[in-house]
């Protein structure tokens, strides 16, 4: 790195000096502990049974699928 | 973030819609464009465009304001709007749009709102839901 160089990084430092205070305020990591140890989605059997047959009425039924995509 | 909580109700609901309309919007254009079924675009497109993401965002504030009051779940909250708001407005709006609709599709009207409000149900369970969770008002 040359004088130049030196004196560009300088500009630049006093230019766009970053936040001054870079340090956290607080420890992250009992959070993602909180994160990992939250239980994933879990979906009722009835909701499995409800999207079945939601599925089931638009394969027989397929005239429904624009009306369906009509109210979305 | 304890304010606004309308205002994040209404985000919530909204958000949701917003994404599913360009799928909606997609596969309209490819029967539209792609298999020439000719659906008259721009008066079919009022009502998903114009109307059901607010109407999601309005529902979604109401059910803010109907918890207080008694307990309902928000997945039966979200099917009601299809018998009670977005069908008879859907419906009204074709007529108004000129729309053709045949008379098979009249013939199919409960199966279709029995369908809608299932999709409903569903959508605002685990969508609407885990936005309002995301806003912190769930």
């Amino acid at each position: 790195m040359n004088d130049r160089d030196e004196a560009l990084r300088a500009l630049l430092q006093r230019a766009a000096p970053g936040p001054a205070d870079r340090e956290l305020k607080r420890d992250l990591w009992p959070e993602m502990r909180r994160q990992l140890k939250r239980p994933s989605v879990h979906i009722p059997w009835g909701d499995w049974a409800l999207a079945a047959t939601l599925l089931l009425c638009l394969f027989l039924f397929p005239t429904t699928i624009p009306a369906l995509l009509y109210l979305l | 973030m304890q304010n606004h909580i309308y205002l994040r109700a209404y985000m919530a609901g909204v958000t949701a819609p917003t994404v599913l309309v360009v799928f909606m919007l997609a596969c309209f254009a490819v029967l539209r464009f792609g298999y020439n079924v000719l659906i008259p675009m721009e008066r079919f497109l009022v009502f998903p465009l114009a109307i059901v993401p607010g109407l999601w965002g309005a529902w979604n504030m109401l059910y803010i304001v109907m918890r207080k009051h008694w307990h309902i779940p928000l997945g039966v909250h979200g099917a009601l709007v299809v018998p009670l708001v977005a069908g008879p407005l859907a419906l009204g709006n074709a007529f108004l749009a000129g729309l053709d609709t045949p008379r098979f599709a009249l013939a199919m009207l409960p199966a279709g709102i029995v369908v809608g409000m299932l999709a409903y149900y569903l959508a605002w369970k685990y969508l609407v839901g885990f936005f309002n969770r995301v806003l912190e008002i769930g």
